[in-house]
């Protein structure tokens, strides 16, 4: 496995990317987090989390169909890669075992 | 909701074109829409207002390095960046050529020429400006002359007072050095030179001072310069006349017998030297020393030290101190001489007299015409025709550009389609000018060598009609042809640009839909193009036209004096002249010889001067005048009319003291009794009456004004000519009878004589250097319009063959079609025929106002060039018209 380096914010992105699956595109993105998630993010934000997510070959991108709201553009599909879907389940692991470090005492 | 009009739903265009601008391509499909949807999100939910607000703020937040593109991606998509693509545009221009050959051919003739006369005029002018520019120290040398404001025109001399050089330098600081310099042939003519068994006249003999080698580059060839000619009777000679006299250069110590200053004498040669470059003032091809004429005018007036200074000597040339201004010691040096006369007693004088310097670059296109009374050094050139040669370069050049542009803007809705296909099939606004500007430059460049070829050919043409020769060596080192080939490339820019611009900017679907007219605003601008041609063209033709009709004039016109059947044989020597009237007398029992006659100068000379008044009169108040020194056969040899009074007359030998007048002098003198006036001679200190008064006669080319003149008999002045006047008829048969008396008489030289009326023509051989020039130029200048008129009319046939056909199915005659063809493009000649009359016609008066005498511009002058032009139009236009209108309907209609 490559060296993982996953932003909070990237982790998010390619999280939604997985839970859209197949509808992922940046605005279908962005209202993702800011309705279910409840975190403002800026388009611009999403696009750049997606452009840095695909050139570390987490999610592949396809160009989808057209609407008229678009002005007749067409989308850009994101869909997650076997690399991204390691990569979230060795950052959730990771997560998971520290999470059963913690004491008990802690949440006392 | 939404829905009500798109104007409303649409996000604001402003930030949309700037999104479109820095987006990058590969992300120019999706984020747009991305943004267009957020845009649709917000306005169904809050309002125009606030969506545009955002999808501003988002377009603003989105202009950053991942969504932006990058400089290679811009590269490739305004300019056809990668070379493969230069290669491809290249190998589509070549096919595109091999297509149409024709066109191509037009264009690249036009061109070359155009590039051909630009080269060949450019080349001239350089050579004119570069004169006595190649003297390490030429710019702080100067040329020393005296100008003479009295008279109608200021009189200038160069050759000034032998005293004036070790004055100035004695007295004036700035002055480092100075060298005196003077034609080794008086009144402009040839000197004879004998070796052992032969004789030749030579005119390039200078004699100079050891100075000359100090002051100028000339290169001595192993010889000391400050020995070579210090000695009285020593000369150097140019390798080349070494040859002529002696078959070998290797002739220090031997010596020339010359035939000079009323005397032959033998000079020794001590060295060769080397022969000055085209491009200088000072020419020879031999130089003597100066103290040689020092030597035989010693006892004379020579060495006075006062009357010196009233005679003219030799050309002076001063070196100045590095950084002195030449003006500054103009006016040190006119306070100093001042002062000198002023001692004298005789500041009067001085008033009348200015003494002035000019720098030696200015010598060959100062504003100063020098050597126009005084003895002339060289020809020399003529600053204003050299800027009207560069203008019509420039003329020329810009025909051909103009051309170019019309021929490719014509053709652009030709090539619309090309445009059109190429644009829907990914090609950028970019690549597309980039397309048409590499076919621009492309043709120009080969224009350009084709150029080169016809420049090979033309220059020694052009040498014959200019009288300048450029060698071919010299312009091909020359920085000319670099200049001119970065100017094909800007003049390939230019031409390709508005073709690259406007054929670039077609939309494609209004191209492809078809019903595509071509470019009416650029219809408008290529007439005016076309007119603008014609006008260049009309006014070159005039203009040729005007100077062809003057030279004529000039040619026939009365001069005062028959120039028919007369011809002149030089007295060179010293020992001929003394027996000049034995010699005439010889000659006048000649058969086929009327009328023998002796004079000091031909009537094409430059006179020499006198200073002569009228008793009693204060002489600073009279210019000086002219004056001829004849014997009693020259009224009648040349045919001159007395209008009072008489000739000179050897039964009466006080006539030796008497004058004959024109009619210029007496207006000069004011006499209102012209004979038996009594003159006052101021310079031989002699008086004498006027006997007659003959008409004005043209004594000098008609630029000049007849100026007043006085005649005495040659007992003052030895003759330096012989002028025969010979009866009609057989005239060989009499040259070579002539030719024995001069054998029998015991002369040993050669017999050399000039007609008379040849000489004259002489007098206007720039004018008809300019006249060929001019007549070249417009006829060049013609047939490029002619070119860029005959691409414009075929294709406009070409583009009109349905209309054609039609119209010939409807019934239209071939005529009527000829004219609807070719009426348009003659009414644009017609324009710029309108347009060139007066702008040639004021040019011309500026330039006729050179002539003293002249014959106006008339209306046929300016109506000839315009019919001409005319024709030639209808004909270039009307053989495509016909062409177009003879073809079968069937076969233009059938096409679709």
């Amino acid at each position: 496995m490559k060296r993982v380096h996953l932003g909070e914010f990237e982790e998010l992105v390619l999280l939604v990317v997985a839970v859209l699956q197949g509808d992922a595109y940046s605005v279908a993105i962005r209202n993702e987090i800011q309705d279910n998630v409840g975190r403002k993010a800026h388009i611009s934000a999403v696009h750049t989390a997606l452009t840095r997510l695909e050139s570390k070959g987490y999610i592949d991108s396809d160009m989808g169909d057209a609407t008229a709201t678009r002005g007749g553009r067409r989308k850009r599909i994101y869909t997650i890669t076997r690399d991204g879907k390691s990569v979230l389940c060795f950052s959730r692991e990771q997560r998971e075992s520290i999470w059963n470090r913690v004491p008990k005492v802690v949440w006392g | 909701m939404n829905n009500d009009s798109d104007e409303r739903t649409q996000p604001p265009s402003l930030p949309t074109r700037f999104l479109e601008w820095y987006c990058a391509a590969d992300q120019f499909e999706h984020i747009p829409g991305d943004l267009a949807e957020l845009h649709a999100q917000r306005l169904h939910k809050n309002g125009k207002r606030s969506a545009d607000l955002h999808y501003y703020w988002d377009v603003i937040r989105f202009f950053r390095p991942s969504a932006v593109r990058s400089r290679r991606d811009q590269k490739q998509r305004t300019f056809a960046g990668s070379a493969s693509l230069f290669a491809s545009y290249a190998g589509l221009a070549v096919r595109k050529f091999n297509r149409q050959k024709g066109y191509v051919a037009l264009n690249i003739a036009g061109l070359a020429v155009g590039f051909a006369c630009c080269i060949v005029i450019s080349l001239y002018v350089q050579k004119e400006k570069s004169f006595d520019s190649f003297h390490s120290q030429s710019e702080d040398i100067v040329r020393a002359f005296t100008s003479n404001p009295r008279g109608n025109v200021p009189s200038y001399f160069t050759n000034i007072p032998e005293a004036y050089g070790e004055y100035v330098l004695e007295s004036v600081p700035e002055v480092e050095n100075m060298t005196k310099t003077m034609p080794g042939t008086e009144f402009g003519s040839v000197t004879l030179v004998k070796n052992e068994d032969e004789a030749f006249f030579e005119s390039g003999l200078l004699v100079v001072d050891p100075n000359f080698f100090a002051l100028f580059d000339f290169e001595l060839i192993d010889v000391n310069p400050e020995t070579a000619l210090s000695a009285p009777y020593t000369c150097v000679l140019t390798p080349a006349l070494a040859r002529k006299y002696f078959g070998t250069e290797d002739v220090v110590g031997k010596t020339l017998t010359i035939d000079i200053w009323d005397e032959a004498r033998d000079f020794e040669i001590t060295g060769l030297v080397k022969p000055p470059p085209a491009n200088s003032h000072i020419q020879f091809s031999a130089l003597l020393s100066y103290a040689s004429y020092l030597r035989a005018k010693s006892g004379t007036y020579l060495t006075d030290a006062r009357d010196s200074w009233f005679r003219t000597g030799p050309d002076t040339y001063l070196l100045l101190k590095r950084g002195s201004n030449w003006r500054e010691v103009d006016s040190k040096i006119s306070q100093v001489i001042e002062d000198r006369f002023e001692r004298w007693g005789v500041a009067k004088v001085v008033d009348n007299w200015n003494f002035h310097l000019q720098p030696l670059e200015d010598i060959q296109l100062g504003a100063l015409h020098l050597g126009d009374l005084g003895w002339p050094i060289t020809s020399v050139g003529d600053l204003d025709s050299l800027n009207m040669f560069s203008l019509i370069a420039l003329f020329i050049l810009l025909i051909a550009c103009v051309n170019y542009m019309n021929l490719a803007t014509a053709r652009g809705s030709a090539r619309a389609l090309e445009v059109g296909v190429r644009k829907v099939t990914g090609a950028r606004r970019g690549q597309i000018a980039t397309q048409f500007l590499l076919e621009a430059v492309l043709l120009a460049v080969v224009a350009y060598l084709v150029s080169l070829v016809l420049v090979a050919i033309a220059l020694p043409l052009f040498d014959n009609a200019a009288g300048a020769p450029i060698t071919l060596g010299a312009w091909m080192s020359s920085s000319v042809t670099k200049w001119m080939f970065a100017a094909a490339l800007i003049v390939g820019l230019l031409a390709g640009s508005y073709p690259a611009l406007v054929l670039s900017a077609f939309r494609p679907s209004s191209v492809l839909k078809g019903g595509f007219t071509g470019m009416s605003g650029s219809e408008w601008l290529r007439k005016s193009l076309v007119v603008g041609q014609f006008v260049c063209g009309i006014v070159l033709i005039i203009s040729t036209l005007v100077i062809s009709n003057q030279l004529k004039f000039a040619q026939t016109k009365k001069l005062g004096f028959d120039q028919q059947n007369v011809i002149s044989i030089q007295l060179h020597s010293a020992s001929i002249r003394q027996e000049s009237t034995l010699l005439r007398d010889e000659f006048e029992k000649a058969t086929g010889v009327d009328i023998a006659s002796l004079a000091s100068v031909l009537p094409t000379q430059n006179p020499v001067i006198l200073w002569v008044v009228p008793e009693g009169i204060e002489p600073t108040s009279m210019p000086k005048t002219q004056a001829l020194y004849v014997d009693s056969q020259y009224a009648d040899a040349l045919g001159l009319t007395i209008k009072d009074g008489r000739w000179f007359d050897d039964r009466f030998p006080s006539d030796v003291d008497g004058f004959v007048i024109n009619e210029a002098a007496v207006d000069l003198f004011n006499l209102e009794q012209p004979i038996g006036s009594v003159l006052d001679n101021l310079w031989e200190k002699r008086k004498g009456p006027v006997l007659g008064v003959v008409e004005d006669f043209h004594s000098e080319s008609l630029h000049h004004e007849i100026k007043p003149l006085v005649i005495r008999l040659h007992s003052h002045m030895a003759p330096r000519y012989l002028i025969l006047r010979l009866a009609a008829g057989n005239v060989s048969a009499t040259l070579t009878g002539l030719e024995d008396v001069w054998k029998r008489t015991g002369r040993s030289e050669p017999f050399i004589f000039n007609f008379l009326d040849e000489n004259l023509d002489a007098l206007y051989r720039s004018e008809r250097q300019m006249s060929n020039l001019f007549g070249l130029f417009s006829g060049l200048g013609i047939f490029i319009s002619c070119l860029g008129l005959f691409g414009l009319a075929a294709y406009t046939a070409q583009q009109r063959t349905k209309e054609i056909g039609v119209r010939k199915t409807l019934g239209a005659t071939v005529a009527s079609i000829v004219t609807l063809l070719s009426r348009e493009f003659l009414l644009l000649v017609l324009v710029a025929i309108l347009l060139a009359f007066p702008i040639a016609y004021f040019g011309m008066q500026d330039w006729l106002s050179e002539f003293a005498y002249r014959k106006e511009i008339g209306v046929a002058t300016l109506l000839i060039p315009g019919v001409l032009a005319l024709m030639i139009a209808a004909l270039t236009v009307s053989g495509q018209a016909i062409k177009a209108a003879l073809t079968n309907p069937v076969e233009c209609l059938r096409s679709e």
